[in-house]
């Protein structure tokens, strides 16, 4: 009997232990390494980005808009318009390479994959793989915006591998809540300390604009 | 020991049923004999005779029946075959409904001065007369009002009647309210006001309804107050007359108008009639080379621009394009309809010029009450509309998607209420619930009911038509098009009013907003 009582007292302990492993897992999200040492969470939803050294992130370099996934850029480029910015004061390029742009200037980044998009622009996933790490190695000489609009829809394997990269070096992420829905962006902001601003739907963003655009 | 009792008795049951059956006496049918061998084969030719007479009457009455409409705010119906010469008598040559601005500028002249007055140059040449209503909008650097006398509009259109004057300037309200006694009176193809215009696509695929009964929303409820309004609900009039093979799929489906009058809707096939085209072949080529399966020659949405000589279906295309190209229409809106389990969905798709304001309406106006995703047209992908129609007209085209249950390949039994979606398909719920508890994709959208598929589908034209009119009322500028660069150039608004919200269709239904027929 005693043995039995042992055997039963043991799996009871090592499923209360696999639970909290569980749930310390979720609470740091699936962005990697969970070594980060400040824990950042998200503002209260449809807050406006409030960093100090944030504001007017652009100041006098030049501003540059793209998407790493083939989707949503043109509503990066109405948030911009619609900030503030004459469409000509700025260079909006689907394939927008890292050597393109020069140092100290900042560049909106979409993320979130559309296979009609990336079939549309001859492109791959891959390939957007290569393009998303030329902006990491580059990430020290130019301010990077991570923006993601699209929801569920823009997340997945296609998704996910070019989000960590940009996300990872961005100055500060902007998310729709339902593409944040697993906590990806929240576990990536945490470990690279990194502000991290969810949105109900993306016209929420704009005030956030106005102020990184210094509008 | 027990398991070998139990099979014992279990094979002395069957043994025992075996017997009982031999013991039947079924009468023998000798076969080789001459006589019964005649009358076993007339038994089944008659048979075989009654079926296909009973099916052939049945497939000749659905091919026959026409859904009728309501048209009481329509000002013109067109046909096809004004834009496709060869379609003339066929059943696919469908009716194009027109509805023009009440504050249109118009110029009214005599039947016979049609084609006389096709410039305002030749319309400031003319002894005219213009009433102040009507000349709000006039480009005056154009027109030079104060060369013309003024009257009041039923006065100058008067005038013209009998003879007085040449020309009535006016508005379009004014024109209607005489339309149809002076008939001898038409309006002038001087565009006295550039205004702009929409054209509204749904049927293009018959198993599609909520794209039809979305641009009945339009047609039957639409006051155009500026601008144009062009609605076409049975784009592919042919994949009407037949039901898509082998997936038993029901003819009709009904719904309630306010007073409790039913409407009868068809359900048809993605396909064009094989009575209308066939042979089909092994691979399908469309004009730009691309080469897809052949279930796709006669799928008119695979098939633009279209071909004034080539297939069927390629001729019905061709006079999409050539109305959008005729009457430089300023958007297009074609409406459609996919599986749950298909990835585009609940979505916009645009062509690349019309990106930004597929854009825009998503994010302004249909975030606030639905989850819609915008994607671009595939270059590479042809003959489609929001393609191939998009790069050879002038027009900001787009495509618009919802979940439909009866499309999709884990539906159940077909009946009218899959379609409707009215009565829950078990399988599309169980999908839906275990997405929900494991976090799967098995649905790319849960399935609906009409009622917030046509309200989606009615919202997002809106929500276009919003759109436009928030981004500068500017007509598209074509850069590289394949029929030639153009400016885009001022329009003002687009206004169309009494077309029912969102809400209002969730809330009341899609029958609500149908005409009784007399």
């Amino acid at each position: 009997m005693k043995k039995v009582i042992t055997i039963i007292v043991s799996v009871l302990m090592i499923m209360t232990l696999a639970v909290s492993f569980a749930a310390c897992n979720k609470d740091t999200g699936n962005g990697g390494n969970n070594g980060g040492n400040t824990d950042v969470t998200p503002s209260a939803l449809d807050k406006t980005v409030s960093e100090a050294e944030l504001q007017n992130i652009v100041g006098d370099g030049k501003l540059y808009a793209t998407t790493i996934g083939q989707a949503d850029l043109a509503v990066v480029n109405n948030l911009i318009v619609k900030a503030g910015v004459a469409a000509a004061d700025y260079t909006s390029n689907n394939m927008l390479t890292a050597d393109q742009v020069e140092d100290g200037s900042t560049v909106f980044i979409v993320v979130g994959a559309s296979g009609k998009g990336l079939g549309g622009a001859g492109t791959d996933a891959a390939a957007e793989l290569v393009r998303a790490n030329a902006f990491q190695a580059k990430a020290d000489k130019i301010n990077i915006v991570c923006v993601h609009v699209g929801g569920s829809n823009r997340r997945g394997d296609t998704s996910d591998p070019t989000i960590r990269v940009i996300a990872g070096c961005s100055k500060v992420i902007l998310v729709v809540e339902e593409g944040n829905s697993d906590d990806l962006f929240t576990g990536i902001a945490n470990d690279n300390s990194i502000p991290l601003y969810e949105y109900s739907k993306s016209a929420k963003m704009l005030d956030s604009f106005k102020y990184l655009l210094g509008k | 020991m027990k398991k070998i009792r139990e099979k014992k008795v279990r094979e002395k049951k069957v043994r025992e049923k075996k017997e009982r059956v031999k013991k039947i006496n079924l009468p023998k049918l000798d076969l080789n004999n001459k006589r019964n061998n005649i009358i076993v084969t007339s038994v089944i030719g008659v048979l075989a005779l009654v079926v296909t007479i009973v099916t052939g009457v049945q497939f000749t009455k659905f091919r026959n029946f026409n859904a009728e409409f309501y048209t009481g705010n329509v000002d013109e119906i067109q046909s096809y075959s004004k834009y496709s010469k060869y379609l003339a008598g066929t059943s696919g040559d469908a009716p194009i409904y027109i509805l023009y601005g009440d504050n249109n500028t118009v110029a009214v002249v005599r039947a016979s001065d049609a084609d006389k007055y096709d410039t305002i140059d030749k319309v400031l040449e003319a002894d005219a007369r213009v009433v102040k209503g009507g000349v709000v909008n006039i480009d005056k650097e154009e027109l030079d009002i104060s060369a013309i006398a003024k009257a009041d509009a039923a006065t100058a259109i008067d005038e013209v009647k009998n003879g007085t004057s040449d020309i009535a300037i006016v508005t379009y309200a004014d024109y209607r309210a005489v339309r149809d006694t002076y008939t001898d009176l038409t309006v002038a193809k001087a565009e006295i006001e550039a205004v702009p215009s929409i054209l509204v696509m749904g049927g293009t695929h018959p198993n599609e309804p909520s794209g039809q009964l979305a641009a009945t929303m339009f047609l039957e409820n639409a006051k155009v107050k500026r601008g144009v309004l062009y609605v076409v609900n049975e784009v592919n009039r042919s994949a009407y007359t037949h039901s898509q093979p082998q997936e038993a799929t029901s003819w009709y489906y009904e719904l309630q108008t306010a007073s409790g009058q039913t409407r009868t809707f068809k359900y048809g096939s993605r396909a064009t009639n094989t009575v209308d085209q066939w042979p089909t072949p092994d691979v399908y080529t469309h004009s730009s080379g691309q080469q897809l399966s052949s279930s796709e020659v006669r799928n008119i949405n695979r098939s633009y621009p279209g071909d004034e000589k080539g297939t069927y279906t390629e001729k019905l295309s061709y006079a999409i394009t050539q109305l959008v190209l005729q009457n430089d229409i300023t958007m297009v809106v074609d409406l459609h309809e996919a599986s749950p389990e298909y990835i585009t969905i609940n979505a916009i798709v645009a062509h690349d010029d019309a990106l930004e304001l597929a854009s825009d309406a998503k994010m302004w106006t249909l975030d606030d009450v639905m989850n819609i995703g915008v994607e671009v047209s595939p270059a590479t992908l042809h003959g489609l509309t929001h393609r191939d129609l998009g790069d050879y007209t002038y027009a900001y085209v787009f495509l618009a998607e919802t979940s439909n249950a009866s499309q999709g390949k884990l539906r159940g039994k077909f009946s009218p209420d899959l379609i409707t979606y009215k009565e829950k398909d078990k399988f599309y719920e169980y999908a839906k619930e275990y997405d929900e508890k494991h976090g799967t994709k098995l649905l790319y959208a849960p399935a609906a009911d009409i009622d917030e598929r046509v309200a989606r589908h009615t919202f997002t034209v809106s929500a276009l038509i919003k759109s436009f009119n928030d981004m500068g009322c500017v007509s598209r500028t074509v850069n590289v098009g394949k029929i030639g660069e153009r400016e885009g150039r001022y329009l003002g608004k687009l206004e169309i009013e009494m077309v029912p919200g969102y809400e209002d269709i969730m809330d009341n239904g899609v029958g609500y907003y149908l005409h009784d027929l007399d």
